[in-house]
């Protein structure tokens, strides 16, 4: 069968649960691919390709004998290299921890293994996953899929550029400012950003605890959900797990969308967008109420202060984490990531205070819009991919710092802990436009099927990045 | 904030910082002293402060 690579999840496991392909035939696919192009891409830190083949056999043998295990089983998944798996180095894509071994693994990787997924390798992310760009001091730059000139966002970058070219059936990643869905967005595939609490963060290294989140970046929103049904769900050892109700989030999937109410917001997620980015997005929500949802304009007052609280909690929380590191040894940080640690002693308990009352409010108003609408609808990120390199990008012809404006319109899902969704809406100057879907609380089933719906519509017409 | 400012400010924590770093501080502290300016008018303080607050308004504990 060719190309297994270039498959789904949702397309290999009825082929792998009927014993008409083989795990160990998917395992070699993918890393074949990696072989042809990693070296441009520079998207794995670390490779496990006899372990991966050697998981793939004992897979192969167990769904012989009848113990198929479900969706994931025999599925090559990679990770960020956040994401601790025990017994395999785990860098934080950092000079610092570039010898770490875990001694246990984070829930969601136990959860994945368990349910049969076979893991091969480790991606490259912006060191600490404190900025989006991949261009990696210590591992190398990660490169754009779609232009090898470019970024592919980030933090996790590897693992957007690793499921666009197929070295990988899917990934996890991490979002803090929006990490999952950055790279989505600028590599062209699906990222899925969870309600804080759903997905667990145990053996997960932390950026800023109450902003970071742990989701599924894939190649479609069938796969998005099929991932969730297996790393959702309550985690002892993980204090902000939330006692939420899961469900199976493939149950509801549909390419019907009346009665659909999806809210635009113009005020501040269609403010200051690059005009190819704005016309992608715009000709997406079209397409959303062509297949019969609803479009109304909400208000969300509490936006215009939310730029204010990401930065005050992120960079307040990242130095909490680093802040040993940067006393004891400061010349191994990267230097971008070092200046954001410094950053962090400048700001006050009264900044960080006030940053949460924002946040609060951000809550309370989401919440109200929630009420009249089932999700919203905004760019992920109002411009498209710069070159590796550049710290500030166009934005209609004007210049503006990159991090500022990369985190604008994701960083309120993360201020919230609102499920939040990136998706390929179609391509401007041979780049892909992300759309992002956020929905309410533990309101995932109505971001999936919304995106799911939209997916059907084939809005990127097929197309894939050509190395 | 000048940069002899956050330089001693820091250098007393026992972080060190080049001079490149300083200057970019010092632009820093003034953009973050223009965001603190304009959240006059901004949500009044409550008690009820982070993330659990929304997931109980929606039924979930």
């Amino acid at each position: 069968m060719t190309d297994l690579a270039g498959k789904t999840m949702a397309e290999l496991g009825p082929l792998l649960r009927e014993r008409k392909i083989s795990p160990v035939e998917i395992v070699d696919a993918v890393i074949a691919r990696t072989d042809a192009n990693d070296g441009k891409l520079n998207a794995y830190i670390s490779r496990r390709d006899d372990k991966a083949r050697a998981a793939a056999r004992t897979a192969e043998r167990e769904i012989m004998r009848g113990l198929y295990r479900g969706p994931l089983h025999g599925i090559p998944l990679a990770l960020k290299d956040n994401i601790c798996m025990r017994g395999e180095t785990t860098t934080m894509g950092s000079k610092i921890h570039k010898d770490h071994v875990p001694t246990r693994s984070a829930t969601v990787v136990d959860r994945l293994t368990h349910a049969g997924a076979i893991i091969t390798g480790k991606l490259n992310l912006h060191e600490y996953a404190w900025g989006a760009t991949t261009n990696n001091p210590h591992f190398g730059a990660c490169h754009n899929p779609w232009d090898l000139a470019k970024i592919p966002g980030g933090s996790s970058g590897g693992s957007g550029a690793a499921v666009a070219t197929d070295m990988t059936i899917g990934s996890l990643g991490t979002d803090t400012g929006g990490s999952i869905r950055i790279p989505a967005s600028f590599c062209g595939t699906v990222g899925l950003k969870p309600t804080h609490g759903l997905v667990s963060k145990a053996g997960v290294f932390p950026l800023g605890w109450s902003l970071d989140h742990v989701g599924p970046i894939v190649k479609s929103v069938h796969d998005a959900a099929l991932m969730l049904n297996c790393i959702a769900g309550f985690d002892a050892s993980d204090p902000t797990s939330a006692r939420a109700a899961t469900r199976d989030y493939t149950a509801l999937l549909s390419s019907q969308l009346q009665g659909v109410r999806i809210g635009i917001n113009e005020r501040y997620f269609f403010n200051n967008v690059d005009g190819p980015v704005e016309q992608a997005v715009r000709a997406a929500v079209q397409q959303l109420e062509d297949l019969g949802a609803s479009v109304h304009e909400v208000e969300i007052p509490a936006l215009q202060y939310s730029e204010y609280a990401e930065l005050v909690t992120i960079v307040a929380e990242a130095n909490a984490v680093h802040r040993d590191n940067l006393v004891k040894r400061p010349q191994d940080f990267g230097d971008d990531v070092r200046f954001l640690v410094e950053l962090g002693e400048l700001l006050t308990s009264g900044d960080y205070l006030r940053a949460q009352q924002i946040r609060h409010r951000l809550d309370a108003d989401f919440a109200a819009a929630f009420r009249d609408v089932d999700v919203l609808a905004t760019p992920t990120i109002p411009f498209l991919p710069p070159p590796i390199g550049a710290g500030t990008v166009s934005i209609n012809g004007g210049e503006a710092p990159f991090l500022d404006h990369v985190i604008r319109f994701t960083g309120p899902g993360n201020l919230t802990g609102l499920p939040s969704l990136s998706m390929p809406c179609g391509l401007a100057s041979g780049l892909p436009v992300g759309l992002q879907i956020m929905g309410p609380a533990f309101g995932e089933d109505k971001v999936l099927n919304v995106a799911y719906a939209l997916e059907q519509t084939d809005l990127m017409q097929g197309q894939k990045p050509r190395l | 904030m000048d940069k002899e400012t956050i330089r001693q400010l820091l250098s007393g924590r026992g972080v060190q910082v080049s001079d490149e770093h300083l200057a970019m501080l010092e632009a820093q502290a003034a953009a973050i002293e223009a965001m603190r300016a304009a959240l006059d008018g901004a949500p009044a303080p409550d008690s009820d402060i982070g993330l659990i607050h929304v997931l109980k308004e929606q039924g979930h504990d």
